[in-house]
């Protein structure tokens, strides 16, 4: 591993301090999950580590009259156990408690999860992709069994490998970023970015910026959410693909659905089309396969995860009766 | 970089004169007042193959990126249909199957360009170094002419969002309010970047694929080129 300087932050305004000072050679580390691997790769060589784990408000989650707050440093394994979150915001408990092993969600933090790097194994590996900073993508004609898209793929084909931001796009979450500018408050759909926007990166912090705090609107009455995942058989591993669902039925008959795919694209993908062909129906099975089918609609599977879209389309058929 | 100033304007002005030539990229001036036409080729048109396109839409970022990288509109000037009609090489289907079918749509250079005659502030130019035609946004005061002259639709479903879409192979980019056109990367060493970056390409390159033929190829823009791109 290359050598750099720990910064042990004590508060968000010596992150944002020490993140002004040193720019892009400075990176935030969480529970280090996914940067100490990156790093001791040599994949990415920061100068700077702020560490943000000591900063004390942002280990949080309140529910307060708008809905569920999230404070960034957050570890998974609080979110997967919260009665609350359990209780009214179920995709994010089921999706938090679907990240790897036990020991990853007692150390990963929800910021981190959904800042994290691409799982594409030539970026994790000697390759001098896109991704970082080269021009060729190796996936496109090379090995992209697992984690890849089918999905909005285009110069790089990676997939976003985090679970929660799937259930976050469901639920309609908001994600709180802090910098040198003024606080700002974004879509969790607008945070991420495809390869189209900014290869060298997967959303829109910059440099300078951190997430303070994620924040779940309350959902209407008669609201039932659920996360769904396959990954590898036998492992602790990264979705191939997943789905998040957020319903609110009445009588049976759907007012109003939130659909988001995750494993299937260089973004968490929340997928409109199928949701507007819920809305006003009675979810029967039938339904929920047309739902599948428009939610993988216009898919370029790659040369050899083809079956991840039958895989897709059966996590939708499933989550969306469950929730029905 | 050198750049001819060829417009509709300068013909009739130059044909008040009877000049032969003016500048590098003019050439004849016959058929004055009906239909203007003696324009030098260009030296490159991007000369697409849908035969081996897989649709990894590489192209087209990578010409967006370029062109933002030089401060003009980032909008793609190459855009990809799927196409189901096309026939895939047999190097295609065995390598990288089940992708599905294409149509690469990029400007044909025209020998004639409508979009060129038809701009009423000489923002549709030649490069005066292989003859281009591109649009200089700063002049562009978003008409529309060129857009509504250029002959040749882009009307199907655009791989990038599953949509239809019935464009021409002139854009509108909204948020920098100018129209913008393929200018075969002028000035770029190296050519196109489509071409350079498309992987088909590279592949074929490096003896991987084995074709007589480039998915994305850059050749002059004569008649018989123009008339074979779809
Ligand atoms: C073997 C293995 C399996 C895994 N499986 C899964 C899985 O199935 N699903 C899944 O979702 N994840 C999975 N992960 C990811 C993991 O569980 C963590 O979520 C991940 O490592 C990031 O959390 P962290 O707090 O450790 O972040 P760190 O490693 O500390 O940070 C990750 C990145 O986010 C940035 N960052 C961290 N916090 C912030 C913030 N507040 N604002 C801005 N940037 C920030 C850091 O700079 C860094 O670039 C897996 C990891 C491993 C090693
Ligand atoms: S998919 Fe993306 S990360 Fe993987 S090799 Fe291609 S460019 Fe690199
Ligand atoms: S934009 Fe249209 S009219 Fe102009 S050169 Fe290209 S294809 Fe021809
Ligand atoms: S880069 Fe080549 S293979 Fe990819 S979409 Fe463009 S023309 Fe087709």
């Amino acid at each position: 591993m290359q050598s750099f300087t720990w910064i042990n932050a004590k508060s968000i305004e010596e992150v944002k301090g020490a993140l002004a000072k040193h720019g892009k050679k400075a990176r935030i580390f969480a529970g280090g999950g996914d940067l100490t691997t990156l790093m001791k790769e040599r994949i990415d060589t920061p100068e700077f580590v702020v560490n943000i784990g000591d900063v004390k408000d942002i280990h949080y989650i309140r529910e307060e009259k708008d809905g569920l707050h999230i404070g960034a440093m957050t570890i998974l394994a609080d979110l997967a156990e919260h009665e609350a979150v359990l209780g009214r915001y179920t995709a994010l408990a089921e999706a938090a408690g679907a990240v790897a092993s036990p020991q990853l969600r007692n150390m990963g933090s929800i910021g981190g999860n959904l800042c994290q790097r691409p799982r594409c194994w030539y970026y994790r590996g000697a390759f001098h992709c896109y991704k970082k900073g080269g021009d060729f993508c190796f996936a496109v004609t090379g090995d992209n069994r697992y984690y890849h898209s089918i999905l909005k793929g285009e110069l790089c084909y990676m997939v976003h490998p985090s679970d929660t931001a799937v259930a976050l796009l469901a639920l309609d979450a908001r994600i709180t970023i802090a910098g040198p500018q003024k606080e700002k408050t974004v879509k969790a759909e607008d945070f991420f970015i495809g390869p189209r926007q900014d290869v060298l990166r997967e959303n829109i912090l910059q440099p300078a910026e951190l997430i303070t705090e994620i924040v779940v609107p309350t959902p209407p009455a008669n609201t039932r959410s659920t996360f769904l995942k396959t990954r590898i058989r036998g492992s602790w591993d990264f979705a191939l693909a997943s789905v998040a669902v957020r319903c609110t039925a009445k009588n049976g008959v759907c007012q109003a659905a939130r659909l988001a795919l995750g494993g299937v694209a260089p973004v968490p993908l929340r997928v409109e089309r199928a949701e507007r062909a819920l809305a006003g129906k009675k979810i029967t099975r039938e339904l929920s396969q047309q739902a599948a089918q428009l939610a993988t609609a216009g898919a370029r599977p790659m040369t050899m995860n083809r079956y991840k879209v039958d895989l897709t389309r059966s996590l939708v058929e499933k989550a969306l009766l469950a929730v029905a | 970089m050198t750049e001819a100033a060829v417009t509709r304007r300068d013909f009739l002005r130059l044909g008040a004169v009877g000049a032969v030539a003016a500048g590098a990229a003019v050439l004849g001036l016959a058929n004055l007042g009906t239909q203007p036409q003696a324009l030098p080729l260009s030296e490159g048109a991007i000369m697409p193959d849908p035969s081996l396109c897989i649709g990894c839409l590489t192209c087209e970022v990578v010409c967006g990126r370029y062109h933002r990288e030089q401060g003009l509109s980032d909008k793609p000037r190459i855009r990809i249909l799927n196409h189901s009609a096309t026939t895939l090489h047999a190097e295609i289907q065995r390598k990288y199957p089940g992708r599905g079918q294409f149509l690469q749509q990029p400007c044909k250079q025209c020998p004639h360009p409508e979009c060129v005659y038809v701009c009423p502030v000489n923002a549709m130019r030649l490069d005066g170094a292989n003859g281009a035609r591109f649009i200089d946004e700063a002049r562009c005061v978003a008409c529309g002419r060129c857009e509504a002259a250029c002959p040749f639709p882009i009307d199907g479903i655009l791989t990038e969002t599953a949509e239809p879409v019935a464009w021409k192979r002139i854009f509108f980019d909204e948020q920098k309010g100018v129209f913008t056109k393929c200018d075969m990367c002028r000035g770029r060493e190296g050519g196109p970047i489509c071409v350079e970056r498309c992987p088909i390409n590279i592949r074929i390159r490096q003896g991987v694929l084995k074709t007589d033929r480039l998915c994305l190829d850059v050749t002059r823009a004569t008649t018989k080129v123009y008339d074979s791109i779809a």
